[in-house]
């Protein structure tokens, strides 16, 4: 995963993923579109710590089912859901045909990357700050 | 931050992608370090000092010497 240069994020550069082996563009959202798609990744990967304690949760064999079942079948398809949310330019039905799972998935991350950059500089940023 | 960039928050919110915040942000407190960096340099332990002479050069017209 290359890192965008500067010119890329002031131009507003198209994300470029590949799937089924070809490469495709995704419009950055502005701020007001993907803060809506934030709450829709937050809502879907914050229960993770909770089901995760019912996996290992050995007093809570009933449980264990339905989570792995939740980790392993729905949440994938709800990460889908959310990408093509995202790049709603793009054709779902001909990329699920041809995409693979991994594909999928560095596409995904590439989404992620694009719409949480504060995550990771906004730290870095006050603690400069206070010096 | 809107005042430095002169643009409002709803401008923002509408046009600019998180990437973009984020990285104006970043520029934006390398510029603030630099211009703080900046004037810590020039100012030395003299600069908030003058000599007798420039003293009485800046001062001269404001101070009245009465002899008694």
């Amino acid at each position: 995963m290359v890192d965008r240069t500067e010119e890329q994020i002031v131009t507003k550069a198209s994300i470029t993923v590949i799937l089924g082996g070809k490469e495709y563009e995704i419009a950055p959202l502005v701020i007001r579109d993907s803060r809506e798609w934030r709450k829709k990744f937050i809502d879907l990967v914050g229960p993770l710590p909770s089901l995760l304690n019912t996996i290992v949760d050995a007093s809570n064999p009933e449980g264990f089912g339905s989570v792995l079942s939740q980790m392993m079948v729905t949440m994938p398809d709800q990460v889908i859901d959310l990408f093509f949310q995202y790049a709603k330019d793009l054709n779902r039905e001909d990329i699920e045909a041809i995409a693979t799972d991994t594909e999928m998935s560095k596409a995904f991350e590439e989404v992620v990357k694009v719409t949480f950059p504060l995550a990771e500089s906004l730290p870095k940023a006050l603690a400069r700050l206070s010096r | 931050m809107m005042a430095e960039w002169h643009v409002t928050p709803d401008y923002i919110c509408n046009n600019w992608t998180d990437e973009q915040l984020e990285l104006y942000v970043e520029k934006l407190i390398e510029r603030k370090e630099r211009e703080s960096n900046a004037v810590k340099g020039n100012q030395t332990p003299n600069s908030h000092s003058v000599s007798p002479e420039t003293l009485a050069a800046r001062s001269r017209g404001m101070i009245e010497v009465i002899k008694q």
